[in-house]
């Protein structure tokens, strides 16, 4: 099912609506969507009807005077001769367009128009681009050619997205149509000063696109990398202003990577500011919010081939708001026009929310929260892989690992030693410190993938916890044992003496203890037992407590005495990660809990905006 | 079973209160549409205007100064601000009406992108100049017993509830559904996709309806 194509059935019945249709001739034609569009049909026809105020007649003779004077002058000076080249003039060179495509590529007119619906992937793409570059041959206007490079833009974006749904890595032709599109239009535009319309509409696309860009990193193939780093830093320094474009971001400075790093920023110098532990340039180039000492930051920074980091956005989190970046993982039970439903609850899809792949009903995704004036959105939806495991190899698995960093992180590496464990960080592992640096000796939970003998670091968060350095947790899936070993999630586990190994596919929580290399398992929880999809896992910030039930950015979670408890205890503002499904009253009862830090790491949380729909009883639920 | 029509608690009372008629045609009945008659008339107008012909550039005048002004009027709550708006807009038609080029669409397009141009230079010099945003203070001038009596007026209400939505939904509603411009000149105009433009529609009815519904303007 497509997303948002209630703004579609809208805009048919305002059409209708316009050529004279009632509003019940619409909701005839759309009963499905009728409750939703009868108060928004209506809402328009008062609108269109609202008296409004004439103008004031003296200042309107006034401003007629000026004007009438400005055409007498203009009547009786020399006019300037212009080119007639608009749309009807532009009609005309499409038989030279098409001749030229023809002989450019011995393409048949068939082969032109079929080439406009295709991908970056198609073998007609070429032509699809060839023919849009042959368009602009022919437009003579320059507002109107960066109108059309931009249309041309978004498209380009639209077809990234559209690969990126359909689980197919983007190649470098479409980012490098992008860079030039991105950039021609800005060329025009810094010789248009006037256009700030124009202007505004680049600046807003280019941001958008960056976004999506950052996001879309790890979906971008390896041979694509610099015309991705080109496209990336030119759709950034689109939204500079035209002075500090030419000193804008250079594409070599995103040649190690793009990151995302959160903490408290601490003043280095004018321009350097230490964000966890790291240095991070941040100049004029830098968008978002002005950088205060002391104050929580977020950070993209572009990371260049000596390691050094130069943050291409800045925000912070608005006071009074939860943090954003909660996340929910789980089964979806349902796929609606407004968002997807996990656990019975109704996470909303917004036009800003990036959907990083298929999404259906039943699949298993991981959804990234954000903040909008609706309340608690997706910001972000991912599908879980759970690929099957080649034969007579260890299977490969995400898990969660919770250790003591070893390793100087300071220095220029991509390696780091945690709990033990030889972890990789990859070009965008995103380090959240906002509960304090990320040193050696400090405390860290790893996001990671188990591939072979590599274990890859998808994102570091520091924890404020006093845990003991030889002690490190993990969740991850029991695989199987061997030779007295246990292996979970790929890893090799010293198992307590006469313990029932666990069933192979349970998500188990282990307690460890390092002695030298050797991981032992001081205990274990059973978190889910293998092919129970019912479970959901949110990893959240507490914003309230109230007995049993916590509030966090989702809503509100039940954690009574039945469920496996571990970490520090719980406090507001502290993390936490809970799984847990919704019981028969329609309230997320918690199974497990592991409460991350051991004091507030979110100084002032509020409570949230609750997600505004629920789903109906009977409707949703496992 | 569905509710009332038209449910806009304030909105309601008003019509009584006021007992103004509404408009004689809804905005888009009135409006001309990209290649319809309508805008082929008003190109041979524009032609006229382009040789300076009194008459056409009058009649363009008086066809555009009070559209202006409402779009200004509804954007900035200022009467004085849409006066001078709409006095720039038309002398900035008049001098550059001989780089306009009929493409389609209507001739109120390449008006109101200017128009839509100036607004934005405007709030622009205003928040550089540290000036106070117009949607506080209207918002905050009705606490006073003056603005709740204004409020009785549904204009008044319609006002400060699009004051309340983001620009790009406040340009939507009020070139759509006041101006009557259809989805692609709104797109040319806000220098936006005709896709997003119905987007934006969407989302700006939704919170529209919220406030107004809410009361909570």
């Amino acid at each position: 099912m497509e997303f948002r194509t209630f703004n579609s059935i809208l805009d048919d019945c305002i059409a209708a609506l316009q050529q004279g249709a009632t509003i019940d001739d619409c909701l005839a034609r759309y009963p499905a969507h009728a409750d939703r569009l009868e108060p928004l049909l209506a809402l328009t026809d008062k609108v269109r009807r609202t008296p409004l105020a004439p103008p004031r007649p003296w200042p309107q003779a006034t401003a007629w005077q000026r004007v009438r004077q400005r055409a007498t002058d203009l009547r009786s000076s020399p006019q300037p001769v212009h080119l007639s080249f608009g749309y009807g003039a532009w009609l005309r060179p499409v038989a030279i367009t098409v001749a030229l495509l023809l002989a450019l590529f011995g393409a048949t007119g068939g082969t032109v128009l079929a080439s406009q619906n295709s991908l970056p992937d198609s073998p007609l793409y070429r032509v699809k681009l060839a023919t849009e570059d042959v368009r602009l041959w022919f437009v003579f206007d320059d507002v109107h050619r960066a109108e059309i490079l931009l249309d041309q833009s978004n498209e380009r974006m639209d077809e990234i997205l559209q690969m990126n749904r359909q689980d197919k890595l983007v190649p470098s032709n479409v980012l490098s149509a992008l860079r030039s599109r991105n950039q021609r239009a800005a060329d025009i535009l810094a010789s248009h000063p006037d256009e700030t319309a124009l202007k505004t509409s680049l600046v807003k696309q280019a941001e958008g696109q960056e976004a999506n860009l950052i996001l879309l990193f790890p979906q971008v193939s390896e041979s694509a990398r610099t015309p991705y780093n080109e496209a990336l830093a030119a759709t950034h320094n689109a939204q500079l202003p035209a002075d500090q474009a030419v000193a804008g971001i250079h594409p070599e400075e995103l040649s190690d990577g793009v990151q995302h790093i959160s903490g408290i920023a601490e003043k280095i110098n004018e321009n350097l500011w230490s964000v966890g532990g790291l240095d991070v340039r941040v100049d004029q180039t830098t968008i978002g919010e002005k950088v205060e000492n002391g104050t929580a930051v977020s950070f993209v920074v572009g990371k260049n081939s000596r390691g050094e980091l130069r943050a291409l956005t800045v925000s912070t989190s608005p006071a009074g708001l939860p943090p954003s970046g909660s996340v929910v993982s789980g089964q979806v039970e349902q796929v609606t026009d407004e968002g997807i439903v996990i656990a019975g609850q109704l996470i909303p899809i917004t036009s800003q929310t990036f959907v990083g792949g298929k999404v259906k009903k039943g699949q298993r995704v991981e959804v990234k929260l954000g903040q909008s004036d609706r309340g608690v959105i997706a910001s972000q939806v991912r599908p879980v892989e759970t690929p099957a495991p080649a034969e007579d190899q260890e299977p490969t698995s995400q898990f969660t690992f919770e250790g003591v960093i070893d390793t100087d992180v300071k220095k220029p590496t991509n390696e780091w030693k945690i709990g033990g464990l030889s972890f990789t960080i990859t070009p965008d592992t995103a380090l959240d410190a906002s509960a304090g640096q990320a040193q050696s000796g400090a405390r860290v939970l790893v996001e990671a993938t188990q591939q072979g003998d590599q274990l890859s670091a998808h994102k570091i968060t520091v924890l404020n916890s006093d845990s003991p350095p030889d002690s490190d947790a993990l969740i991850g899936v029991f695989n199987r044992s061997r030779d007295g070993l246990w292996y979970v999630a790929g890893l090799q586990l010293v198992p307590p003496e006469r313990t029932a190994e666990p069933l192979q596919g349970t998500l188990l929580f282990v307690d460890l203890t390092r002695h030298g290399s050797d991981l032992e398992v001081k205990a274990y929880t059973r978190i889910q037992a293998p092919d129970d999809n019912s479970l959901v896992r949110l990893d959240v910030t507490i914003t309230k407590l109230d007995g049993a039930i916590w509030t966090v950015d989702f809503g509100t979670v039940r954690v009574s005495s039945t469920a496996d408890f571990s970490g520090p205890e719980e406090t507001v503002g502290a993390r936490a990660i809970v799984w847990g499904r919704r019981n028969q009253n329609g309230v997320l009862e918690a199974t497990f809990a592991r409460v991350l830090d051991k004091t507030a790491v979110v100084p002032t949380p509020a409570p949230a905006s609750p997600v505004p729909t629920t789903v109906p009883a009977g409707n949703a639920g496992p | 079973m569905r509710a009332a029509v038209w449910t806009l608690p304030l909105a309601k009372s008003l019509d009584k209160a006021r007992g103004a008629p509404p408009r004689e045609k809804p905005a888009e009945e009135t409006a001309a549409r990209p290649g319809s008659p309508d805008v082929l008339a008003e190109w041979d107008l524009v032609k006229r205007a382009q040789e300076f012909d009194a008459a056409a550039i009058e009649a363009l005048y008086q066809a555009y100064y009070p559209k202006v002004y409402n779009y200004g009027f509804l954007q900035m709550g200022d009467v004085h601000s849409a006066e001078d708006l709409a006095s720039d807009v038309m002398l900035k038609m008049i001098e550059s009406i001989n780089k306009y080029r009929f493409r389609g669409l209507p001739f109120g397009a390449w008006v109101f992108r200017i128009a839509r141009n100036r607004l934005i230079d405007l709030h622009r010099r205003r928040r550089r100049r540290g000036e106070v945003d117009l949607s506080e203070t209207l918002s905050s001038a009705l606490a006073s017993p003056q603005a709740l009596a204004e409020r009785a007026l549904e204009r008044g209400q319609l006002q400060v509830a699009l004051k309340h939505l983001t620009d790009e939904q406040r340009q939507v509603i009020v070139l759509k559904f006041i101006e009557g411009f259809d989805n692609r000149s709104v797109g040319k105009i806000m220098a936006r996709s005709e896709g997003a433009v119905k987007s934006l529609q969407h989302r700006a009815l939704g919170s529209l309806r919220r406030l107004l519904h809410s009361d909570g303007v």
